[in-house]
């Protein structure tokens, strides 16, 4: 490669040769859009088309990669390191990528109102892997209709996924506390969940030997929406323009998070989880009960401790079972995509067939295609089990719909930000919600001036 | 250091005049602008344009993305001035401000001392010192997590072995305290300046004010300080500068769960200014209101400049000795 | 003779206080350095171990090998390299001619804009850096060397300023002679004082591979996580896939992203004290 040579060139010190570089450099960053012919779309017309793939790192193996461009000797897949940056200049430079990961539960309405996703119906339709039909109702998050989620065009499919809310215990640490375990079919209250999480807790000295309950997790704006739903309430205004924090439900749902913070028996804003995460924990017992999907299971059954553990339904906050999914990661095409044809192809490779077999057997999370819910893995007592509770879960699969008007990493960010201080400064629940619609109701307000 | 400008044209003055005169100067007046043309290029390009476009941000609605931003007046303005959150931050990054400043000086001048002895090895000692101002600050901020780490740290071992209990030290308030000793681990660079200042006082002063009776403290206090204080000035008002926008090392000692170094995930204690500033463009992409934020630090920082460089020159001390010119370097 | 003697024990005992004071502050600046080291050879196990474990046993050399690999560390050193090996070579030049105009020429103007130099000496890059990046991203220099190119050709403040410092205290007769020979300012600066400046030219190429190999913000916001250098990639790049830090490899990592600037430092230490010297900062 030129910019290789001129970069060698350079080390020898003279300046010609660092412009040298730097115009290597510059080649270097456009050197994607080289081979294409472009505008015919789908692979084929005697060339190799090369599709443009953003994704997190280690997420396509080159294995994986190798396997598709053997099966598709006319497709070529570039894998890019996902960054919002760099995909927002992509997109506005001409230079798109043909596929993007993303988690559809909560960037569909982002995505799909600002323009930037392809909708994606009419390659549904023709399809003859991944029928309309075998469609598992997760990937209705990655519909968006204007106002709500779960209805109109399709913008992406998920690659598998979990009902995040649900949870996992481990009966040793149960056992220790002397603590009954939770129902396998009868859903447990938060107040309960509180209660038992206080049980489990066991300090000596300063120090908190073993944690008794892992709640919320590091996305706690799903939990908050999932109870307040539960309660029959909402959190965004129907137009998905604001937030209102200060209804009753929203109250009681940040009420309860100060009350658990405060109790200190498992990780929160103030006191924040190791940074190897709970799991590890968890699996040395000194964890007692870990809110997480049907997908921890992969990296439980392996180890030790799956010989003493158990999965729980959600927990209910008020009057009715709420599941959801927080994640439903998968690809989305952009709009600007000049090969969508052929990202599709990979997308339906992926997506259906030979790879959501090997996926779904995986216990990795659950399959994205009915056809293959019953490929979940039972050869052990805690898979068997964990099977049973998930399958019974899936009746109460439930549909967020979030705000196209901010990233929920922002309104993450900020609701975070707003926690700490009010667990710091003591600030009353009712406080806590005034400044929560002040901070994201601005960050809303601005988006809406923006979109429209 | 700013008297050293007023003070150097001298040699510039002096230099050749060959005939014929007029032309001569215009050439050379010409041939300064050739020369400094790339700083002038770049100051304009680098510095200039961005502050102006920051400028103009921020009096938008901007989010960087848009094409449908607006107009909005001062309301940023406003509204930083209203916002907890920027008034916390500001508090924060004052309170660390007061107290770094003085800490860093005070310790690097002790130090230069303690080195500047005629001692042997003392050479060894300053290349000691100095080892932690060459490193790079992700990779000193990095250590300092491991140092601190709650479980694995030596912090809380040393905390152990002493039968206290453990800290978490990464967390408020203890944050604070870690902030300040990583940037106290990097004083061997003030300690450099200040030795070299210590070393340019002419020992004939420091005897003959010995021989006239005064104490060790005395002659520290009369005359090592004001020959000193220029450099001093030097660093107290750099060392506010650089408090004032740090950002780095809160960022870097923050939960970096996933690889993302976020500054939405720093602490209240240590969510410094420009942290704050940092998050509104690239948590929040409220780029109007995050450059609103910016031109408040840039008119206190440009404020505090013009105050030094007027001030300097009355306050401080300075020793303009044109015979010892020609030897520095 | 009594009080001489004692006069010559407190002497001895002021001595070996100074160097129990010498030695408690050296052990204290090093000790971080030692934590580094330790950390780099410790096995996964060690790490997790409680009450801490302050030796490694046994030493886990393999760390090394495995910070290499485990993501790609010589692609992020070649990066970091390509860039401060730019920065700091247009950087050296452009400073020195830039601060030869100050010390041997004039022009209207000209102690406005030394003023100018100066007062940016105390605006570092951190506040303009953010609005300089957006203007980056819309011109479409992200990812890129440009801004490195252009930040190197504008010179630094501070190295202008010590450049200046050097030319103005060199003797005039040397100017004078060039240009009685007919020679003009460019040849002069080139052919004559630049030659000169040798130990300065070292100093500022030092000084300032230094800071661009140090630089994370810039690199944070400039380039991709691919293209990164080696700093932001330390911070980001040793997770699990689940996210955890692996701090050993961070630890190794670390010691080799170090290794260069102390062993650069040590050999080549007087250039660095010049920098602080005869930079005149008083």
């Amino acid at each position: 490669m030129a910019s290789t040579t001129s970069r060698r060139n350079f080390l020898r010190g003279s300046t010609a040769a660092a412009l040298a570089v730097t115009a290597g450099g510059a080649l270097a960053s456009c050197a994607g859009s080289v081979n294409e012919n472009k505008g015919t779309g789908g692979g084929g017309k005697g060339g190799t088309t090369t599709i443009k793939l953003m994704a997190n790192e280690n997420e396509f193996a080159p294995e994986l990669i190798k396997a598709f461009e053997t099966a598709h000797p006319d497709i070529k897949v570039e894998v890019l390191v996902y960054d919002d940056t760099r995909l927002n200049a992509m997109l506005s430079g001409g230079d798109a990528p043909d596929l993007v990961r993303g988690t559809g539960a909560t960037i569909t309405p982002y995505i799909a109102k600002s323009g930037m996703a392809a909708p994606l119906d009419d390659y549904f339709a023709k399809s003859k892997v991944l029928k309309a039909d075998d469609l598992a109702p997760v990937n209705d998050v990655w519909r968006f209709d204007g106002t709500k989620q779960g209805a109109g065009p399709r913008y992406g499919m998920a690659k598998d996924y979990s009902q995040d809310n649900t949870f996992w215990y481990n009966t040793k640490v149960f056992e220790a506390a002397g603590a009954k375990l939770p129902s396998a079919t009868e859903p447990l209250t938060y107040d309960a969940l509180l209660e038992l999480g206080q049980k489990l807790t066991k300090r000596s000295g300063g120090k908190i030997k073993t944690y008794g309950l892992d709640l919320f997790g590091v996305s706690i704006f799903p939990k908050l929406m999932t109870m307040v739903s539960s309660a029959g309430g909402t959190v965004f205004a129907e137009n998905l323009e604001s937030v209102d924090f200060s209804t009753a439900e929203a109250r009681d749902a940040l009420g309860y998070y100060l009350e658990f913070a405060r109790a200190d028996v498992g990780a929160s804003v103030i006191a924040p989880a190791p940074e190897a995460g709970t799991a590890p924990l968890f699996k040395a017992d000194r964890y007692g009960i870990l809110s997480a999907g049907y997908w921890l299971g992969g990296a439980l059954y392996a180890d030790k401790v799956a010989d003493h553990i158990g999965f729980a339904p959600a927990p209910q906050f008020g009057s009715t079972r709420v599941s959801p999914c927080f994640g439903a990661t998968g690809l989305w095409i952009p709009e600007k995509s000049s090969h969508k044809d052929a990202a599709w192809t990979f997308f339906e490779w992926f997506m259906g067939g030979e790879q959501a077999k090997a996926r779904a057997t995986s216990g990795w999370g659950l399959p994205a295609l009915k056809s293959l819910e019953g490929e979940l893995p039972s050869a052990k007592p805690a898979q068997k089990q964990a099977k049973e509770v998930q399958t019974a879960e899936l009746a109460h699969f439930s549909t967020l719909t979030f705000s196209p008007y901010a990233k929920v990493d922002a309104l993450e960010a900020a609701l975070q930000q707003q926690l700490t201080v009010a667990l710091k400064d003591k600030h009353s629940t009712g406080k806590l919600a005034d400044a929560l619609n002040d901070k994201v109701n601005k960050l809303l307000q601005q988006g809406v001036e923006l979109t429209k | 250091m700013s008297v050293q400008t007023e003070a150097r044209p001298v040699a510039v003055a002096a230099a050749p005049k060959p005939p014929p005169r007029k032309r001569w100067s215009r050439y050379r007046s010409r041939t300064f602008y050739a020369f400094v043309a790339p700083w002038l290029i770049g100051f304009l390009a680098l510095t200039v344009v961005p502050m102006l476009y920051a400028l103009r941000m921020s009096f938008t609605n901007t989010n960087g993305i848009s094409d449908k931003a607006r107009w909005v007046g001062i309301d940023n303005y406003v509204e930083a001035l209203h916002d907890a959150d920027v008034l916390h931050s500001l508090y924060r990054t004052g309170l660390f401000t007061l107290t770094v400043v003085p800490l860093t000086v005070l310790g690097s001048v002790l130090l230069a001392l303690l080195v500047n002895q005629p001692i042997r090895g003392k050479g060894f000692f300053r290349t000691l010192f100095y080892l932690p101002a060459i490193v790079p600050g992700v990779a000193a901020a990095l250590t300092w997590k491991l140092i601190f780490d709650k479980d694995a740290g030596p912090a809380n071992g040393v905390m152990e072995l002493l039968g206290l209990d453990p800290v978490t030290w990464l967390q408020d308030p203890a944050v604070s305290y870690v902030l300040l000793s990583l940037m106290l681990w990097g004083i061997g660079g003030g300690m450099l300046v200040s030795l070299a200042g210590l070393q340019d006082i002419p020992k004939e002063l420091l005897e003959a004010a010995r021989v006239d009776g005064a104490g060790k403290l005395r002659v520290f206090w009369h005359v090592t300080v004001p020959l000193l204080s220029p450099i001093l000035l030097f660093q107290v008002v750099t060392g506010v500068i650089n408090a004032l926008q740090i950002i780095a090392q809160p960022m870097l000692l923050a939960p970096s769960a996933g690889g993302v170094v976020s500054a939405a995930k720093v602490s209240p204690d240590t969510n410094m200014y420009m942290v704050h500033v940092y998050a509104q463009y690239f948590t929040f992409g409220r780029w109007g209101y995050g450059s609103a934020l910016l031109w408040l630090l840039f008119v206190v920082v440009l404020v505090i400049t013009f105050l030094v460089m007027r001030l300097g020159r009355r306050v401080v001390f300075y020793n303009v000795d044109p015979d010892s010119q020609g030897e520095k370097g | 003779m009594m009080s001489i003697a004692t006069g010559r024990n407190r002497a001895r005992a002021r001595k070996s206080g100074t160097y129990a004071l010498l030695i408690g502050i050296a052990a204290l600046f090093t000790s971080p350095f030692a934590w580094l080291l330790i950390t780099s050879l410790k096995t996964e196990r060690s790490l997790g171990a409680f009450p801490v474990e302050w030796l490694p046993e046994p030493f886990a050399w393999e760390n090394y090998r495995a910070a290499l690999d485990y993501m790609p560390f010589l692609g992020h050193a070649q990066n970091s390299l390509v860039i401060a090996v730019i920065q700091s070579t247009l950087m050296t030049l452009s400073s020195a001619y830039v601060g030869f105009g100050f010390a041997r020429l004039r022009g209207r103007g000209k102690n406005l804009m030394f003023g100018v130099v100066m007062a940016t000496l105390m605006l570092p890059h951190v506040a303009t850096l953010i609005p300089t990046y957006l203007i980056f991203s819309k011109v479409g220099l992200v990812n890129t060397l440009w801004p490195w190119v252009m930040w190197g050709l504008s010179g630094s403040a501070f190295l202008i300023f010590m450049f200046r410092q050097y030319f103005v205290g060199l003797p005039i007769e040397m100017e004078e002679a060039a240009i009685l020979d007919g020679c003009g300012y460019f040849r002069i600066f080139f052919k004559i004082f630049l030659p000169q400046a040798k130990p300065m030219l070292a100093t500022s190429l030092i000084l300032s591979f230094t800071w661009t190999w140090s630089e994370f913000l810039q690199p944070l916001l400039l380039l991709s996580s691919d293209r990164t250098t080696l700093a932001v990639a330390l911070a980001t790049g040793y997770q699990t896939p689940q996210g955890a830090p692996i701090n050993n490899l961070i630890a190794a990592g670390s010691t080799m992203y170090v290794l260069p600037v102390i062993v650069l430092f040590v050999l080549l230490q007087r250039f660095y004290q010049a920098g602080s010297a005869t930079s005149g900062l008083k």
